[in-house]
């Protein structure tokens, strides 16, 4: 008997129902929510300390070529990562490893995508 | 008339393809009361013969490689396939593992990955949404930005 | 003319139709707001059409054959499953007191076009040729003996106090004396409901299309445009199931007329039908949104131990009165 009581004050009550893609208010956003990554490519070493500490082997360390030399300005920078996002677990232990803070996890949750060449963060 | 029924009426074929159950519970709540996928028209359904998008999770094992290509063989035309979860796009944990397969697109072809280890019930949503999206405009909308 | 005008559009074929598609709407969206969703909201305005959208997807998708199916049965029949229960809802009286077929023996006609329809449910369900299939129709069956003998006993009630099998008298007797529901005819009506939903295959009882256990019963196989077919027969049956209940026990569309006549009094009279209707509709999903879905062994325990008792014990009890 309870349960009808329940479901007729929930009839007249407004639904919980957020309308998502159109506005995103009311959904649970967490302080510190680990989304797509950022890598500041001027800031980044290259020491390798993220590709070795990943859990999934997600990240490559591509070496950089004269053509990407306007990306890169800092010269003793050899090598860059590059995050393959169809992998990675976002569980944050590469940007806690960067010494030089170059790699953060923004909290934009992934885009999906129909291409996986588009998951990758340069 | 026929591209607006099929915008507005997906129905959905669940396929646990060897995942751990994150993403497989993650997929429920964007059902549930907070998210509604039901406003969409999305309904989950019991048999392939009455779905339209088939929903993968998890990295193909060896031992469900027959059962994903024969569920996908039994959806009726036409049909797409969205894969949630990181295991699923490319292997994601178990990548090089000797018993998974990399990813659902060895296996069968795929048209929207979701990323994540689960994905946000959010992102699972709007990877539908942005299916439908393409079916109906006929191209995927590049977004970049924040969706929440 | 106006015969065809009848059954082809109003109160016809067409209004049929047009019932099917918006009552299945009403259901779902009071389902949702139930459980505090919004439910459909995006084909036509607040998503009237979202039946319509399932409708036509469907039946522009591929078809698929199996090769364990009976190759006749299950490429003709589902094209006619709907046609029963069309045929039983030309004898509810929609726009006035007498409906498009009328005649004396209009319950059993109905129950009989009930029983075909469970009839072709269990065929269809043989003849795809699936385990999961046989299960549902099986069940399917299970539920048309357990439910068909508190259905018959409920729906006597108001045959009894009418004094009539025609469903235009009983129309008129309630027009001229007090609906069924008030009074004695009460306990018929919740049994009847209750039934109702089984033959709707609706939560509570959904046992024969279980989607999580047996992948869709009896409907497993179909896909396209002979999926279509079963989903309209579907949509049919649950306008058939509320009209019946508006009939027997909410005075059919009989209301006050102020007086009008012709015309005005048949749009007064659809306008009954419909809040009566969606009235109806709305205890039905209350029913399902607070149950979850019984055991089979559940079922039968309670339709023969309960159910079929007090329907018995309500006959008894107007027969007396
Ligand atoms: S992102 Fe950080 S850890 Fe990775 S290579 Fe650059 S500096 Fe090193
Ligand atoms: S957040 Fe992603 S890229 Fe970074 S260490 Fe974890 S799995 Fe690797
Ligand atoms: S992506 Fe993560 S949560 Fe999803 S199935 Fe794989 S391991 Fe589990």
């Amino acid at each position: 008997m309870k349960i009808f009581i329940e479901l007729i004050k929930n009839f007249f009550t407004k639904p919980v129902t957020v309308d998502f893609p159109i506005t995103s208010k009311g959904l649970n956003k967490p302080e510190r929510l680990r989304g797509r990554h950022y890598l500041d490519n001027d800031i980044c070493t290259g020491c390798k300390r993220c590709y070795r500490v990943c859990p999934s082997f997600v990240i490559e360390m591509i070496e950089i070529t004269e053509n990407m030399r306007h990306l890169h300005k800092n010269m003793k920078k050899k090598f860059t990562p590059v995050i393959n996002l169809d992998g990675c677990i976002f569980c944050g232990a590469c940007e806690d490893v960067c010494p030089t803070d170059a790699l953060n996890l923004t909290n934009n949750i992934v885009v999906p995508s129909d291409n996986r060449e588009k998951l990758k963060v340069k | 008339m026929v591209t607006w029924s099929r915008v507005k009426s997906p129905w959905l074929i669940h396929m646990n393809t060897g995942s751990c159950n994150g993403c497989d519970i993650e997929i429920l709540t964007a059902l549930a009361p907070k998210l509604d996928a039901e406003r969409y028209g999305v309904k989950l359904v019991g048999s392939p013969r009455h779905a339209d998008i088939m929903i993968c999770t998890g990295p193909v094992t060896d031992k469900m490689k027959i059962a994903v290509v024969k569920t996908y063989e039994q959806i009726p035309n036409p049909k797409f396939v969205v894969v949630v979860g990181s295991c699923g796009s490319s292997g994601g944990i178990y990548k090089n593992s000797y018993i998974t397969l990399d990813g659902v697109d060895n296996v069968i072809p795929v048209d929207l990955y979701i990323p994540g280890c689960p994905p946000k019930p959010e992102a699972v949503f709007f990877g539908i949404a942005m299916l439908l999206e393409k079916l109906s405009s006929g191209k995927l909308p590049d977004l970049k930005g924040e969706i929440l | 003319m106006v015969v065809i005008f009848r059954v082809l559009i109003y109160p016809g074929i067409g209004f049929i139709l047009f019932l099917a598609f918006t009552y299945d709407w009403l259901y779902r969206k009071i389902l949702a707001k139930f459980q505090l969703r919004i439910g459909p909201q995006v084909a036509g305005h607040k998503g009237v059409l979202q039946s319509l959208a399932d409708f036509i997807k469907t039946s522009t998708k591929e078809e698929i054959i199996p090769d364990k199916s009976h190759k006749v049965i299950f490429e003709y029949l589902p094209i006619f499953s709907p046609l029963p229960l069309l045929l039983a809802l030309f004898f509810i009286p929609i726009n006035s007191e007498y409906a498009i077929i009328n005649n004396q023996g209009d319950l059993y006609a109905i129950l009989f076009l009930i029983s075909l329809f469970a009839a072709i449910q269990i065929t269809l369900g043989w003849a795809s040729g699936n385990n999961y299939a046989m299960i549902g129709a099986s069940r399917s069956g299970l539920q048309l003996v357990s439910f068909g003998i508190p259905l018959v006993f409920a729906s006597i009630t108001s045959v009894m106090l009418a004094g009539s099998f025609s469903f235009s008298d009983i129309v008129i007797y309630q027009r001229d004396n007090n609906w069924v529901i008030w009074g004695v005819g009460f306990l018929a009506f919740c049994i009847f409901l209750i039934t109702s939903l089984a033959e709707m295959e609706k939560v509570p009882f959904d046992t024969p299309e279980a989607e999580t256990e047996i992948a869709g019963g009896w409907t497993v196989e179909y896909s396209g445009r002979k999926y279509a077919f079963i989903i309209l027969s579907e949509l049919l049956k649950e306008v058939l199931m509320v009209g019946l209940t508006v009939t027997l026990f909410l005075g059919g569309p009989t209301g006050p007329t102020f007086g009008m006549d012709g015309i005005v009094k048949k749009i007064l009279f659809t306008i009954y039908f419909l809040l009566k209707s969606s009235a109806v509709i709305f205890i039905l999903s209350l029913l399902s949104a607070s149950l979850a879905r019984l055991k089979v062994s559940q079922i039968t325990e309670g339709t023969w131990s309960l159910l079929t008792p007090i329907s018995i014990m309500s006959v008894i009890l107007i027969i007396i009165i």
